[in-house]
C-alpha cells in the first residue's frame, strides 16, 4: 500500500514536473524579494523599570513605550548601528509590551535577520536606558560636565605650579631661606649708617673749605697791597706813573689837545700805566709766598679741600657697596618673590580644585537624587538566533518544496484527463486488466 | 447478414495480452457467458479488444463467437441484413461446423427489432446455449438502449479506454451509468493508441484481402501486432467438442 502511494506520488510527480519546476524556479527567483517583506526573526529584550513614579501613586508614570519608539531613541540607534533605515520606518518593527502591576517591559524588534534583530533590539534598549537616564538627570549633566572640566583645569594648574616651584628651588638654592635675605638686609642697614656718616664728614669738610675759599677771596687785596707795597720796581714804576700822569693833568688842563706834547705824554702815561701792571702782576705772582696769612690761608684751604675729597671717595665707595649690596639684594628678593609667587598660585589652585570636588561632590549627589527617581535597566537581552542565512535558506526551500508538491496536486486534481493506469482506475473504479500494445 | 471467415481473419496481434486476459476470465466468470466490451467513446478500440479477445478463446478450444453491434461499424464490421436473433441462432445452430458463423453483425438487427432487455436476453440465452464465450463490441457506453440491454445483459462488461490524455468526464459518466444498471463491471482494457490507429487499419486490410501486401509504413506495426494468417477457430477442437 505504502509503495503503492509512493508510486503514485512519483507518477504524479513525473507528470506534473514542469509545474513542480516552474514552482521551484520562481519560488527560488522570490527568495530574497520575500526575505525583504517579511519580517521573519524577532528580538527580544526585557527593561526593568525601578521608577520612583512607580511607587509613589502621586506621581504619574512616564510613559516608556513613547519613549522607546520616539525619534531621538531610534535615530541615535540608526546612527549607532549605521542603518539604512528611518526612524518611523524603524518604529514599525518595534513593539513595546508594559503589563498592567508589572516593571518589565518587553521590547520586541522583528527583522529579517536573527543577528541584526538581536542586535537592533539590545541597542534600541540601550539607547532607551541611555536617554531616559538623560531625561531624569537633564540640567546636572552641563554642570557635573563643567565642573569636571574645571577640576582637570585645577590639576593642571596644580601640577604645572609643582613642576615650576620645584624648577626654581632647584636654581636658587637660597631663594627659600629668609636668613640670607635677613643678613643683606642688615649689612645695607650698617653700610647706610656709615653712609650717613660720611655724608655729615662731608658736610662739615666741604663747609670748612668753603669758608676757607671766602677767607682766601677776602684776603686777596690785603695780600695784592702787601706785596706791591713791598716791590720795589712796582713802586718805582708806580712813582713814574704818578708823575707823569700828574704832568698829563697839568699839560691837558695848560694846553689844547691839540698840543702835540700832549699826545707823546698821553702816550707815555700809558706805557707807563702797563709796565706798572704788568710788574704788578708779576710781583703778585712772584711775591704771593711773601705773605704768611695768604699762605696759611691757601694751606688751610687746601686742607680742607682735600678732606672733601677723602669724603666724597670714601662716599662714592660706600655707594658702590651700598649699591651692589642692594642689588643682590634685589636679586635675592626676587627669586624668593618668583618662588612666593608660584606657592601662592599653587595654593591658590589647590584652594579651588578642593572647592570644585567639593561642589562636584554635592551636584553628584543632586544628580543621583534626581536619577533615582527613574531608572531603567535592562535585564534580558535579545540572543542572536542560528545563523539566519541557512535557516532562511532551509525554510525557504521546504516551503518551496511544499508549495510545488501542493500545486502539483492541485494541477492533478483540476485536470479532467487520463494520463495513465492510475486514473483510468480512479475514474472507473475498477482495474485496468491488460495494457494492449502498451510496450511497443 | 454477411459473416465474416473465420479462415479470412487474421488473428489479432498482442496475443500474449489478450491469452493473460482470457485466462484472467476463465477464472473469473463460468462458461457460457456473454461479456459486453464497451467503451465511453468511440473509436476506443472495442472490436479490436472483443475480437482479440473470442480469437483467444477460440484458440483455446472453446466455442467462441465475436458480435459486433456497433452502429458505426468501426473498421471491422459490415453492415449485416436485417435478420432476427432467431434467424442468428438458427444460423449458428444449423452452421456450426462450417467456419462461417463465429463473427455477426447485428446493427440491422437492433435498430430494427431488439430494442427491449427482454428480448435482447433472450437472444443471449440462445447465444449462450451455442457457444461457451460470446464477446460483443457494443457501442458506445450506454448511449442507446440497446446498448443499455445489452450491457446490463450480459455476464461480464468490459470497457476500453484508449490510453494517453484525454478528457475523463465520459469515462467518469460511463462508469456512473454502469454501476447504475448494476452491470458486472470487471475492468478496464487500456489499449496503445497506436493499436487503435493502425491495428485497426491493418485488420481491416487483412480481413477484406488477407494475401495483400500492406504498405511499408505499417509491415512493422504488423510485424508487432503478430497479424497472422487466418486460422480455422470454430469448433473443430476436441475441448469445445467435449464442453
Amino acid at each position: 500500500m505504502k509503495n503503492s502511494g509512493n508510486d503514485r506520488f512519483y507518477e504524479t510527480l513525473r507528470r506534473r514536473w514542469l509545474v513542480f519546476l516552474i514552482v521551484c524556479v520562481v519560488g527560488v527567483a522570490l527568495m530574497p524579494i520575500v526575505a525583504q517583506l517579511i519580517p521573519s526573526y524577532k528580538g527580544e529584550a526585557e527593561i526593568l523599570i525601578v521608577s520612583q513614579a512607580l511607587k509613589d501613586t502621586t506621581l504619574s508614570d512616564p510613559d516608556l513605550p513613547s519613549i522607546i519608539t520616539s525619534t531621538q531613541v531610534l535615530s541615535r540607534v540608526i546612527d549607532r548601528l549605521k542603518l539604512n533605515t528611518d526612524p518611523v520606518a524603524l518604529s514599525k518593527k518595534v513593539k513595546t509590551k508594559l503589563p498592567v502591576k508589572s516593571s518589565i517591559l518587553e521590547l520586541t524588534y522583528k527583522d529579517s535577520d536573527a543577528a541584526r534583530a538581536a542586535t537592533i533590539t539590545n541597542a534600541i534598549a540601550d539607547e532607551a536606558v541611555s536617554y531616559f537616564h538623560e531625561i531624569a538627570t537633564r540640567g546636572y549633566g552641563d554642570v557635573l560636565t563643567a565642573l569636571n572640566i574645571r577640576i582637570a583645569q585645577s590639576k593642571a594648574i596644580i601640577a604645572e605650579a609643582d613642576k615650576r616651584l620645584q624648577h626654581a628651588s632647584a636654581n636658587n638654592g637660597f631663594a627659600s631661606s629668609d636668613k640670607a635675605l635677613d643678613d643683606l638686609t642688615s649689612q645695607i642697614d650698617d653700610l647706610q649708617v656709615q653712609r650717613g656718616q660720611i655724608n655729615a664728614s662731608l658736610a662739615a669738610d666741604e663747609a670748612t673749605a668753603s669758608a676757607l675759599q671766602k677767607q682766601l677771596r677776602d684776603i686777596t687785596p690785603i695780600v695784592r697791597g702787601e706785596i706791591l707795597q713791598k716791590d720795589i720796581v712796582y713802586q718805582q714804576v708806580q712813582t713814574e706813573v704818578g708823575k707823569d700822569t700828574a704832568d698829563l693833568v697839568s699839560e691837558r688842563a695848560s694846553f689844547r689837545d691839540s698840543f702835540p706834547g700832549l699826545r707823546a705824554l698821553t702816550q707815555r702815561v700809558g706805557r707807563e700805566r702797563d709796565q706798572a701792571n704788568a710788574t704788578a702782576a708779576a710781583a703778585i705772582e712772584n711775591g704771593a709766598g711773601e705773605s704768611p696769612s695768604y699762605t696759611q690761608t691757601v694751606l688751610d684751604s687746601e686742607r680742607a679741600n682735600g678732606t672733601v675729597s677723602a669724603d666724597q671717595g670714601r662716599l662714592r665707595a660706600t655707594d658702590a657697596q651700598l649699591a651692589n649690596m642692594q642689588n643682590h639684594v634685589r636679586q635675592v628678593a626676587g627669586a624668593g618673590a618668583v618662588v612666593g609667587t608660584l606657592r601662592a598660585e599653587r595654593d591658590a589652585a589647590l584652594q579651588q580644585y578642593i572647592a570644585l570636588t567639593q561642589r562636584l561632590s554635592a551636584a553628584q549627589g543632586d544628580a543621583a537624587q534626581a536619577a533615582s527617581l527613574g531608572t531603567l535597566v535592562v535585564v534580558s537581552r535579545a540572543i542572536p538566533g542560528p545563523s539566519s542565512l541557512w535557516m532562511y535558506l532551509a525554510a525557504m526551500g521546504i516551503l518551496v518544496l511544499v508549495l510545488a508538491v501542493g500545486a502539483v496536486y492541485a494541477f492533478d486534481a483540476m485536470d479532467r484527463r487520463l494520463w495513465g493506469t492510475p486514473e483510468i482506475e480512479n475514474a472507473y473504479g475498477r482495474p485496468v486488466l491488460i495494457n494492449v500494445g502498451g510496450r511497443g | 447478414m454477411r459473416l465474416h471467415n473465420w479462415k479470412d481473419s487474421p488473428k489479432m496481434g498482442a496475443t500474449a495480452d489478450f491469452d493473460l486476459l482470457r485466462a484472467r476470465l476463465e477464472v473469473e466468470i463460468a462458461r457460457p457467458s456473454v461479456i459486453a466490451v464497451t467503451s465511453s467513446t468511440n473509436e476506443d478500440g472495442k472490436e479490436i479488444a472483443a475480437q482479440g479477445l473470442a480469437y483467444s478463446f477460440a484458440g483455446t478450444g472453446y466455442r467462441a463467437l465475436f458480435v459486433d453491434s456497433s452502429l458505426s461499424g468501426g473498421g471491422l464490421s459490415k453492415p449485416a441484413p436485417g435478420l432476427t436473433l432467431e434467424e442468428i441462432g438458427r444460423l449458428v445452430t444449423h452452421d456450426p461446423g462450417t467456419g462461417n458463423s463465429a463473427v455477426l453483425t447485428l446493427n440491422d438487427i437492433v435498430l430494427q427489432r431488439t430494442t427491449s432487455r427482454r428480448n435482447v436476453e433472450s437472444a443471449l440465452d440462445i447465444l449462450r446455449s451455442k457457444f461457451d464465450y460470446v464477446v460483443i463490441s457494443t457501442e458506445e457506453g450506454v448511449s442507446t438502449p440497446f446498448a443499455t440491454a445489452i450491457v446490463s445483459a450480459a455476464d461480464a462488461v468490459l470497457v476500453t479506454v484508449k490510453t494517453g490524455r484525454r478528457e475523463k468526464a465520459g469515462d467518469t459518466r460511463l462508469a456512473a451509468a454502469l454501476r447504475g444498471i448494476g452491470s458486472r463491471f470487471l475492468g478496464v482494457l487500456a489499449l496503445d493508441r497506436t493499436i487503435i490507429r493502425e491495428g485497426a487499419t491493418i485488420v481491416t486490410v487483412a480481413a477484406a484481402n488477407p494475401r495483400r501486401t500492406l504498405p511499408a509504413h505499417m509491415d512493422k506495426t504488423r510485424q508487432r501486432l503478430e497479424v497472422a494468417e487466418p486460422m480455422d477457430l470454430w469448433p473443430t477442437s476436441s475441448k469445445v467438442m467435449d464442453a
